[in-house]
């Protein structure tokens, strides 16, 4: 019995706001049952929850948990096979808030007891600013950081930074590129990158992009290039020189090097206008290898066949300028022969045959009037003839009154042998089959089989026999131009290239070398032209590609004459 | 009865509670172990980053090309040197050799006589 019943009065009368007897009972009964019922199910909740979290862990806590860590800043960036080429570590750097400094003389001759390499002046000026916040040295060593800090000095800090570095050196220079000292890019891939709407640099917030960026550069053989370029410039005494190994198939650049170059980590050298990447920035007047697309262009539209004969026994004359060959051979040459002999004369005829037109249709066609697409921000729209006249296409014929780059010429060279597909030039990884969506049929497969015919032949008798490599079997084309100056052509200033494809039956790649003034040397008997020391030069680099490349040398001598791939032609 | 009940419940809530506590200092101290491993990968990450970086930089080609240069007698290899595995003869036969040594031996033989 209930204390409550005990002291109920029997009569419900007596006490109504008491309430009844057995009807209160129920009531409250019930209320204590409907608020232990809520307890209960608070707790059945809370128990289900708890479960919920302990076994079903969903992934969205763990995310956001994470997030809140190391923002990401750049990308790696890595060569074809791997190797890095660009890298984020971090460092240290020093900070002073001024309004917190408690002795400034003191505080500043601690601080260059520590780090000696500071100046007085300059800690003297920063450390008076009206700010909260100065930068004192960006990139402090971890020993000077440990040193300062342990000084325990009020109103100096330190912040982690990211710094980029470039184990490469200057390797590939111009294709990296490099930032600013806040992590942005300035030059190069890394500035494509920052374009590209992806990862910032020091302040990005998490970043949702790769974390590495593979490109289609190869480092062993940039560096066997340079190499080869260093030589080159040292032994002609060249004033500049500049090579690029492009890949037929993909378009793929998987070497380049441009000297002068810089040292990535010092990025104020890049800015004198010498270093430039000449590759693909660089605007020049090629010269004689240009010869070979107008003589694709004669083969393509069908002006003339391989033993078309051109009158080549005198100069052309043309108002107050003559055209005329470099050791001439005053005589009718068949289109062969004019490559194989590089005549002005033949060249300039065989455009004037094509036609105006179908000359700068053709040239289009190729990509030389348009700057070269890809992934680097350093290109150059090409200097074109305005207004164009019959003059401008007889010389452009032989490479002279239109200004490419050199990255146009390799690109276009592709399409000459890889079965006239133009493909433009990459320097991402791209596959065989990308890069079918990116070719354009500019020639056809016939006239590609022709111009492989050609540079073999060009390599085994004519002008660029130097660049023949045993068992590779190149095939090239040389270009000896004379540099424009102020008063007309200067005959002792050459601008020499040298464009090769090789294996010549099957090519895979185009190695294309620039020499800016290369003089003569007592071995080349005081010659200066393409096929003494450009040519020599591609025969190096093609000797030490080879092998990191893939491709097997092959010594039957028979099979990869001239003749033999004139005769698969018919 | 009742009584005994309710002295249960509350003894139950009473272990409860301090289950309760005891739990969630747990999850503390797990917690904290938690965030102490995280900086310390995290530490360690950097420490790959910054030694992978310097292996990069110890193996570029410029460096080793000098370091080969300096210490080592090698030439850059030849187009000729490389070969084909179908390149190198076959082995010769037992019967082969015997010819072969008996030739060379007949030759010595004959150069011998001719000098006495």
């Amino acid at each position: 019995m209930s204390p409550v019943q005990r002291s109920r009065p029997h009569s419900t009368d007596a006490c109504p706001e008491a309430g009844t007897g057995a009807a209160f009972d129920r009531a409250s009964r019930r209320r204590l049952r409907i608020v232990a019922w809520a307890f209960v199910a608070g707790f059945a909740v809370i128990a289900a929850r708890l479960v919920d979290l302990a076994l079903l862990a969903s992934p969205g806590a763990e995310a956001k948990a994470a997030a809140h860590g190391t923002s990401l800043a750049r990308p790696d960036i890595v060569d074809r096979n791997g190797s890095i080429l660009a890298t984020d570590i971090k460092v240290a750097s020093m900070y002073g808030d001024p309004r917190r400094i408690v002795d400034l003389g003191d505080t500043i001759d601690q601080l260059l007891l520590a780090m000696p390499q500071l100046e007085r002046p300059f800690l003297l000026e920063r450390l008076s600013r009206e700010r909260d916040f100065v930068w004192l040295k960006r990139g402090v060593t971890p020993a000077d950081r440990a040193r300062i800090h342990n000084l325990g000095l009020p109103g100096i800090g330190f912040v982690d930074e990211r710094r980029r570095v470039y184990p490469a050196g200057r390797a590939l220079a111009h294709v990296v590129g490099h930032v600013n000292v806040d992590n942005q890019g300035q030059a190069g891939i890394e500035k494509y990158l920052d374009g590209r709407g992806g990862e910032g640099g020091f302040a990005s917030p998490v970043a949702a992009g790769p974390s590495e960026v593979a490109l289609a550069v190869d480092l062993r053989v940039s560096h066997a290039v340079r190499d080869e370029l260093v030589k080159a410039m040292d032994t002609f005494s060249a004033k500049a020189a500049a090579a690029v190994v492009l890949d037929v198939a993909t378009g793929e650049v998987v070497g380049l090097s441009s000297l002068p170059d810089y040292d990535p980590h010092d990025p104020r050298q890049s800015l004198a206008p010498d270093r430039i990447n000449r590759i693909s920035k660089g605007v020049f007047e090629l010269g004689s290898t240009f010869k070979a697309f107008t003589v694709a262009m004669a083969l393509d539209e069908g002006v003339a066949g391989l033993e078309t004969s051109y009158d080549a026994r005198t100069p052309i004359r043309v108002g107050r300028y003559s055209i005329g060959d470099y050791h001439a051979k005053s005589r009718y040459l068949t289109v062969s022969e004019i490559f194989v002999y590089s005549s002005n004369i033949g060249a300039a005829k065989m455009a004037l045959d094509t036609g105006v037109e179908a000359h700068q249709a053709f040239l289009r066609r190729i990509g030389m009037l348009e700057r070269v697409r890809t992934e680097l921000p350093e290109t150059s729209d090409p200097l074109v003839p305005d207004p164009w006249r019959p003059i401008s296409t007889m010389t452009i014929a032989f490479g002279h009154g239109l200004g490419v780059t050199p990255l146009h010429a390799a690109s276009a060279a592709a399409a000459l042998v890889n079965g006239g597909k133009l493909i433009a030039p990459t320097f991402l990884r791209r596959s065989r089959g990308e890069a079918e969506l990116y070719a354009r049929q500019v020639l056809s497969a016939d006239t590609s089989a022709k111009m492989r015919y050609l540079m073999r032949l060009n390599v085994q008798k004519g002008t660029a026999r130097k660049a023949a490599v045993p068992g590779y079997r190149v095939g090239g084309k040389t270009g000896t131009a004379e540099k424009a100056g102020p008063h007309g052509y200067d005959r002792s200033k050459l601008l020499n290239t040298f464009i090769a494809a090789f294996p010549i039956d099957a090519p895979r790649y185009i190695v294309l070398v620039l020499l800016d003034e290369p003089q003569g040397t007592r071995e080349t008997h005081g010659f200066a032209t393409s096929g003494w020391n450009a040519a020599p030069t591609v025969a190096d680099i093609i000797g030490r590609i080879a092998p990191m490349l893939g491709i097997a040398p092959d010594g039957r001598v028979d099979e990869f004459d001239a003749g033999f791939l004139l005769a698969a032609i018919h | 009865m009742i009584r005994f009940v309710e002295a249960m419940m509350v003894a139950a809530t009473i272990v409860v509670a301090i289950a309760l506590y005891a739990v969630k200092y747990d999850t503390g101290q797990v917690a904290a172990g938690i965030a102490d491993l995280k900086g310390q990968i995290r530490d360690e990450r950097e420490t790959m980053t910054i030694l992978r970086a310097e292996w990069s930089l110890l193996n570029q080609p410029e460096r080793i090309q000098q370091l080969a240069e300096k210490h080592l007698e090698l030439e850059p290899v030849r187009s000729s040197q490389i070969r084909d595995l179908g390149d190198i003869p076959e082995m010769a036969s037992d019967e082969a050799m015997a010819d072969l040594v008996e030739r060379s031996l007949s030759a010595l033989g004959r150069r011998a006589d001719q000098h006495r």
